[in-house]
Formats: structure tokens, C-alpha cells, sequence
């Protein structure tokens, strides 16, 4: 080991260095405590034994300075007393002193005083390679998290990319609401026109967050698009459109249930027809939030009090088609439970209640209005504070 | 995720100490009924009094479990209340799932 013997009296330090030389080691002297910390400071120490008197600076003074300086190594360090008693000893341990001995020196003591040291460097030296591994390690755990936040972040921003951008139709008119969660969800919604008559709409949850949840809604995009696997553009007519969404739903039910492994995801959706000849719409609910309808006649905004299984959860379960009066002036309302998970002022969560009552106060603006509104009302797009779930809101008008 | 099991009579109940059954509980709560099952438990009463949250992803194990179980024993749903018990009627899972308002109930029901 290389060590500093600190002695003001040379015959001492030519002592110790005879003894600890014998030894096998590396000695280096200095005559104080300050001449010692300038070595200390130049040259790596593995110990140093240090006389506790001394001028210019005394050994307890040598210890403190060595325990405050950041070293990249520890040092250990031995005072020699001639002093005996134990205040001495715990003012010393008090400075930092790992050991002390007392002289006259024994060659048999500090052999095995310096062992004991050579124990403790051996285990300093064990614990600062792990904490040198684990922070790399930590370091690359932090720069692969933060790889995949910022790929999830830009996978937010694209999950946006494949909704709908036209609003207006020959009758309809449609806006929408739509904030990722802070992680990708699964939220998704679509519309088009079938012809001039028709108008095909969903608003679609998968369960569960994250990169699987968010790909699943892809996936549904795909197999409710119009040239999609489920869908057959044929067969819906107005003749036909009383029929679409439950049987469309179920064949959704049976394609998740046998052909997808969605692992443990399913959805929640509602997804209809909105028929303005008839002045009508179709939909099938299964297991989303119940909608509200907006109606010309009476101004108020009604839940409609529906339920239905969630697709994908239960294999052969059947559902059926509500039909509701949809005359020019109403207004259809589909969301996703995520804003049932945004916390109103006083800190409980919205409940539909409050969600309808939000809602009605608003219905005498257009739809755009509304959602800016709504938006601003329960906080919504405000930068920074990430949601939990995503968050979608469609609103279908018969504008006539 | 926080939940303790006691027998009663047949039954082994399971009461669920978490106020909110979210994505972060779903799956422990999954794997813990699930090792009850393997261990042979067949009949399964599951306290939800204490919850008064629950999202999708638990509804989710929750009828995965249902599956597991098969014919081959019970599930019995015990105290859901509040949107808890709305979620349930929601997706109609009060058809599917044994629903009971107490633990009690569910434990005498079945024996009587």
C-alpha cells in the first residue's frame, strides 16, 4: 500500500518507515499536517499515520481535512497517540480517525492494525466499482426511458393523424374533441358519408393504456374503414341501415373474439347511422358512456339510457339497434370515459350529471363552440397537466 | 394492491382494500385470484364494498377470471355500489357475474 507517515520528530518517521518499508510497502513522509495534505492532494494514499501533535497542523486537523475534501478515493487513516484516555479517542473518531496506536510503535500491532485498513479499502474499493456499475447502468436506464417517452409522445401526436378532418356534409355537421393521454391511449372515433342520406359514425375505447391499447384502435380503424375487412359498403342502404350496427357490431364481436389476439384488451363502443331521410338514427351500444341527444322540440339534452356488452370481452353475446327520432335541429353527443375521470373544482370526479348539466347550458352554440367551451369549463388541452386516459367527444348536428 | 382473504362457510372471500381498481391493480389483482384458483379454490366470493372506482382494464380481469372459473365453481360479486355498480349494468356484466349487495348475501344465497 502506498502510505504517509505524518511526524514532526524525524527519528519517528524514520522508525515507521523502516517498520512499514520491512513490510512491503510504499512510505512517503511529511513533517506536519499541512505538508501531509498537499501530498495527499497530488498523490493517491491508500493510509496515513499521523502523529497527533504537531506544529502548523495537528493530526485531529489532518483528519477533518481529509474527511471534507471530495477525494475519489477513501483514505484510511491511523493516529498515533501518546496520549491515552477516552475523551482523546472519541475526539479523534470524531475527526475522522479509522484507528489509532500508541506509541512507542510494535511492529506485530500496526501489521495488524494495517491489515484491518487493507480489509476496509478492499471493501471501500468493492462498493465504489458497484456504484460506478449501477450508475451506468442507471444512465442507460434513464436515456432508454427517455427514448421511449418521446416515442410515445410523437405516438400521441400521430394517434391524432387518422381522424376525421371534414365537419360539414350536405346535412350533418360534425366537431369533435380529442386529447391523447400522457401515455397513449386508446381512444378512437370516425365518421363518413355512405351517400347524401347516410352518415356511418363510431366512438371506440380499448381498455388499458399504452402502446398495445393505442394499436388496437389502429387496427379498428382499419377494419371499420370503408374498405375494410368487416365492413361491406354494399349492403348498407337505408333499407338496410336499421340492421347495420348490431350485426356489424357482432361481426366485430366474433373477428375480436376468434381472429385477434387482443390479449386482455376489449372496447367499448358506440357506432351507428345517422339516416336524415328518415330523420332517424341507428346505433349499437356496447358498454361506452351513454350519449346524449339534443332535441329541436323540447331544448333539452337527454341521456339516453342504454347498455350493452363491451366487443371482444365475451364471445357470441348479441346486441341490438336502438332507433331515436334525429329531425333537423338535434344534436348527438358520443364520448369516452375519460372525462369521467377528470376531477371537478371540488375535487370529486365529473359525473355524468354534471357532464349533461355542463353540456346543456352550452346547446345553444354550435358545435365547435361547444367543445371549445366544454374544453375551457373542465380544463381540458391545458399544456402540461397530462391526463390519465384519453379523451374524446364527437357531436353529430342535423343542421338541415 | 391491497386485499385480504378469509373463508366463510364454502366460500373463500376475497375483500378488495383499494379505494381504486385501475390499470396499475389489474393486473396483481389477475394474478392473485388466478394462484387462488390453481391452489383449488373453486368457490370465490369478491368483496368490492371497499372500491369505489374501477376502469375497464379490471372489469377486464375480472371476466377473464369469470372464464377461468368456468362451470367449475363460482365467482360471486359481492357489494359493488356507487359507478362501480353503474360500470357493471353499463356492460352488462350484472348478467354475466353473480351479483350480490353484501358478502353476507352472497355466502347464504348460495347455501339456502
Amino acid at each position: 500500500m502506498n502510505i504517509l507517515v505524518v511526524d514532526d520528530a524525524r527519528d519517528m518517521q524514520l522508525i515507521l518507515r523502516r517498520i512499514l518499508t520491512l513490510m512491503g510497502h510504499q512510505v512517503m513522509l511529511a513533517d506536519h499536517g499541512q505538508a501531509a495534505w498537499e501530498l495527499i492532494q497530488q498523490k493517491h494514499f491508500h493510509v496515513v499515520i499521523s502523529d497527533w501533535l504537531m506544529p502548523v497542523m495537528d493530526g485531529p486537523t489532518l483528519c477533518r481535512t481529509i474527511r471534507a475534501a471530495d477525494l475519489p478515493h477513501y483514505v484510511y487513516i491511523i493516529l498515533l497517540t501518546g496520549m491515552s484516555g477516552k475523551q482523546n479517542l472519541i475526539h479523534g473518531m470524531d475527526a475522522g480517525a479509522d484507528d489509532f496506536a500508541t506509541k512507542p510503535i510494535v511492529g506485530e500491532e500496526l501489521e495488524v492494525r494495517l491489515r484491518a485498513a487493507q480489509r476496509v479499502l478492499d471493501l471501500e474499493h468493492t462498493l465504489e466499482e458497484k456504484n460506478r456499475h449501477l450508475e451506468n447502468v442507471n444512465h442507460s436506464l434513464s436515456a432508454a426511458q427517455a427514448l421511449i417517452q418521446n416515442d410515445l409522445k410523437r405516438a400521441a401526436v400521430l394517434q391524432t393523424g387518422v381522424l376525421p378532418s371534414q365537419k360539414i356534409f350536405k346535412h350533418l355537421c360534425v366537431d369533435w374533441f380529442f386529447q391523447p393521454a400522457q401515455y397513449i391511449g386508446g381512444d378512437t372515433f370516425n365518421y363518413f358519408p355512405i351517400n347524401d342520406e347516410l352518415l356511418f359514425f363510431y366512438s371506440i375505447d380499448v381498455s388499458g393504456h399504452g402502446i398495445s391499447s393505442a394499436l388496437l384502435s389502429m387496427c379498428l380503424q382499419t377494419l371499420l374503414s370503408s374498405t375494410g375487412e368487416l365492413y361491406c359498403v354494399d349492403e348498407l342502404n337505408r333499407k338496410q341501415a336499421p340492421m347495420f350496427p348490431s350485426r356489424l357490431a357482432e361481426r366485430l364481436n366474433h373477428h375480436l373474439n376468434h381472429m385477434l389476439d387482443t390479449g386482455d384488451h376489449y372496447l367499448t363502443l358506440i357506432m351507428g347511422v345517422v339516416d336524415t331521410v328518415d330523420e332517424c338514427l341507428y346505433f349499437v351500444q356496447a358498454g361506452h358512456p351513454q350519449p346524449f341527444l339534443f332535441s329541436p322540440v323540447t331544448r333539452k339534452l337527454e341521456r339516453l339510457q342504454c347498455t350493452g356488452f363491451p366487443i371482444g370481452l365475451l364471445p357470441d353475446v348479441e346486441y341490438e339497434t336502438i332507433k331515436v327520432p334525429f329531425p333537423p335541429g338535434s344534436r348527438f353527443i358520443l364520448y369516452s370515459d375519460g372525462l369521467l375521470e377528470l376531477q371537478t373544482e371540488s375535487g370529486k370526479p365529473v359525473s355524468e350529471d354534471d357532464l349533461q348539466e355542463h353540456l346543456q347550458a352550452l346547446m345553444h352554440l354550435p358545435a365547435r363552440q361547444v367543445m371549445v367551451q366544454l374544453g375551457k369549463q373542465l380544463k381540458l388541452g391545458n399544456t402540461g397537466e397530462d391526463k390519465p386516459d384519453d379523451i374524446s367527444l364527437l357531436a353529430i348536428d342535423f343542421c338541415g | 394492491m391491497q386485499f385480504s382473504t378469509h373463508t366463510q362457510g364454502e366460500f373463500t372471500v376475497v375483500a378488495i382494500g383499494e379505494a381504486r381498481m385501475d390499470a396499475s391493480v389489474a393486473p396483481e389483482l389477475k394474478h392473485s385470484i388466478a394462484q387462488l384458483l390453481a391452489d383449488g379454490v373453486t368457490r370465490i366470493v369478491l368483496d368490492l364494498s371497499q372500491v369505489t372506482f374501477m376502469d375497464s382494464s379490471s372489469l377486464g380481469a375480472l371476466v377473464s377470471l369469470l372464464k377461468m372459473v368456468g362451470n367449475r365453481g363460482d365467482l360471486i360479486v359481492a357489494g359493488a355500489k356507487g359507478i362501480v355498480a353503474d360500470l357493471f349494468k353499463l356492460t352488462r356484466m350484472d348478467r354475466v357475474f353473480r351479483m350480490t349487495e353484501s358478502v353476507d348475501a352472497a355466502t347464504c344465497a348460495v347455501a339456502a
